[in-house]
């Protein structure tokens, strides 16, 4: 009953947005003009930014009947092509660049279901302020802004597959919870929400790039974690510094010698607390502040596992005051803070009575 | 107005075609049609690729060559009303950056000497250059951070150019930038670390650099399609040699104050012209 329903307000629906489209030809985006808060039809397709050269290559090997890498693809020159023929290889500016085009068809599949599942908490539009929104903390994402917290990847966009695992897993701790919809519908509103990105950025860029979670590899300490451990505690509180804005889970004696201080160096006064930052994520025009966790006290978002926790520290969580560390110190610490801050979660989260004295003798200890 | 590109042309026949004939096969743009003037296609005559140009057109704009560049441009800029004092920085975060200012922190985002000059303003020419495609400087522009803050706070670089940040600190920091037409970054970089390489494909004026974990720690990057571009000194000065003659649009954007208004000078070959920009709090 509920198909026939759709497909009746889709029908009579796609009328209107045709005549509007029909008055409105000579616009210069007519895909972004489209008014969708009134319609369920998306009458334009919509260029992407698809995933890198390296994904495809990976996906041919897995999906070898879909993609063919064609010598003769986009002037000779040579890239990947779907069978489909929603992707294709395309010279801009001098650079070779992936490009998806996404038919009105899916588009219009996509906002369907983003209406249904979606829209109220992150607004018919994607601008993260649906009718839920008001109340919800943290806030719903807007996806005009293109910037996702916790999809583990360092390129500017996430990947198709990403963005999946993500509604997948959901986000702990948040309204976002793990959506059980099918493989076809997640993909179809997640190319809906890329085609929400305002015109030249996001996936509308032609410099954005697009890529996958960090690749997770070998955990080097898999066989010797209290070394692991005490390794992290030491990068956590020294090279990285992470108590800058995390909190340190250590007292003001045990700093100076972790990170070879001289004698009566003082530290934030309210150093076992996480500090407020400032983020790049807007409500209604109002920049948000986001709080660091205390991971023996707040939900961790993505996941809590090594693997997870290496993933996010890696890559860094986008629009917030948490940078990549990929690249900025060698894998092995990155690994190292991983198990560290997972003994910190297994050891004191969600055991009140353990975490307060551990915390209380910290903030006993004299001048924390 | 840019004319309705193929893209869009296609996206609009298969629009009516879809809707007319009841949803048949959409037919996808050939590869190579679609991105480059879909989304975000290149408007501006792209001078970047100074390597590739040979073969353009000869209407088209000139290679830009120094020995065009005969008129000076200088000037001032300024701050009306009184200096303002100057505030002070808490840095006890971190206890490195604590020590390297062991004489105590000031704000650096408005700096003005006794008689009203107004330092790192941003100066440069915003319209005028037309004519001429230029060639983008191999070099990297440098944005140091030592002290716990950027130096200089603000630079200027020429679209396409790289920024190399470099962190001569005992400490970490991390590279946060706040672009808004061109992609965004934020990577730590520890003590010791290699100097990182931030390109911006647009011209923007002004982006922010920040590091969140030193919250007073603050630069701006013009990023502008021509050479000529200054930040002032710090008595409100600034120069712009080598210009030709021309009729040029010079802006002025200060981080704080915004942007002055913008003047139109007309300079001929050889002459040496001044002007100058107020600020107002």
């Amino acid at each position: 009953m509920r198909g026939i329903s759709w497909q009746g307000l889709a029908v009579s629906l796609g009328a209107l947005g045709l005549l509007t489209s029909l008055q409105t030809s000579d616009d210069e985006n007519p895909h972004a003009r489209a008014p969708r808060g009134v319609s369920l039809v998306v009458t334009a397709g919509s260029w992407l930014r698809a995933p890198s050269a390296d994904w495809f290559a990976k996906q041919a090997k897995s999906e070898p009947s879909r993609f063919t890498h064609d010598a003769t693809a986009a002037g000779g020159v040579g890239g990947w092509v779907d069978s489909r023929g929603e992707y294709s290889l395309s010279e801009v500016e001098g650079e070779w660049a992936y490009w998806q085009w996404v038919s009105p068809e899916r588009l219009t599949a996509g906002r369907r279901d983003f209406v249904q599942f979606c829209s109220s908490c992150h607004g018919l539009d994607g601008d993260g302020y649906g009718r839920s929104a008001q109340h919800l903390r943290p806030t719903p994402r807007s996806f005009q802004q293109n910037k996702f917290k916790f999809t583990k990847v360092i390129a500017d966009l996430p990947s198709d597959e990403a963005l999946m695992t993500l509604i997948k897993r959901g986000l702990a701790g948040t309204p976002m919870l793990p959506w059980d919809l099918s493989d076809v519908q997640l993909l179809d509103i997640i190319q809906y929400i890329k085609s929400l990105s305002p015109e030249e950025s996001g996936w509308r860029d032609v410099y954005s790039q697009v890529g996958d979670p960090v690749e997770v590899g070998e955990d080097p300490w898999a066989d010797i974690k209290e070394r692991a451990i005490a390794r992290g505690r030491e990068v956590y509180h020294g090279a990285a510094s992470c108590h800058l804005c995390h909190p340190g889970y250590v007292t003001n004696e045990q700093l100076r010698v972790l990170r070879k201080d001289p004698e009566g160096t003082v530290y934030r006064e309210d150093l076992t607390y996480p500090a407020l930052k400032d983020s790049e994520y807007e409500v209604l025009g109002r920049a948000t502040k986001v709080m660091p966790p205390d991971f023996t006290w707040h939900q961790l978002r993505a996941g809590i596992t090594t693997a997870d926790l290496f993933q996010t520290i890696a890559s860094g969580i986008k629009g917030t005051a948490m940078p990549q560390w990929k690249g900025a110190i060698p894998d092995e610490d990155l690994w190292a803070l991983a198990h560290y801050v997972e003994d910190l979660i297994v050891s004191y989260k969600d055991q009140p009575a353990v975490r307060g004295a551990f915390m209380k003798g910290l903030r006993a200890s004299g001048d924390n | 107005m840019r004319t309705p590109s193929l893209a869009q042309t296609l996206i609009l026949s298969s629009l009516v075609l879809t809707a007319c004939g009841g949803g048949g096969e959409s037919s996808a743009p050939p590869p190579g049609g679609g991105p480059g003037a879909g989304p975000g296609g290149p408007s501006t005559e792209a001078p970047a690729n100074g390597g590739s140009g040979a073969s353009s057109p000869a209407a088209g704009p000139k290679a830009w060559s120094d020995s065009a560049g005969t008129a000076t441009l200088s000037g001032s800029a300024s701050l009306a009303g009184d200096v303002p004092a100057p505030i002070q920085v808490a840095m006890d975060s971190d206890p490195k950056c604590v020590e390297m200012n062991s004489g105590g922190a000031t704000d650096g985002s408005v700096l003005v000497d006794a008689s009203g000059g107004l330092q790192n303003v941003f100066v440069y020419v915003s319209k005028g250059t037309d004519a001429w495609t230029f060639t983008v400087p191999e070099e990297p522009v440098i944005l140091d951070q030592t002290g716990c803050n950027y130096t200089p706070r603000v630079v200027g670089m020429m679209t396409g150019q790289a920024l190399r940040v470099q962190n001569s600190d005992p400490t970490v920091h991390n590279v946060h930038t706040y672009p808004k037409k061109n992609r965004a970054s934020n990577v730590s970089q520890p003590a010791g670390s290699k100097p990182l390489e931030i390109e911006m494909k647009r011209s923007e004026v002004l982006v922010a650099v920040k590091c969140d974990m030193h919250s007073w720690m603050q630069a701006r990057v013009g990023i502008v399609d021509n050479p000529f571009f200054a930040v002032t000194a710090a008595d409100g000065s600034f120069t712009l040699p080598k210009l030709a003659a021309g009729e040029y649009t010079v802006s002025a954007v200060h981080e704080v104050f915004g942007k002055a208004s913008k003047q139109t000078i007309t300079i001929g070959d050889g002459e040496a012209q001044s002007i100058s920009f107020e600020f107002s709090k």
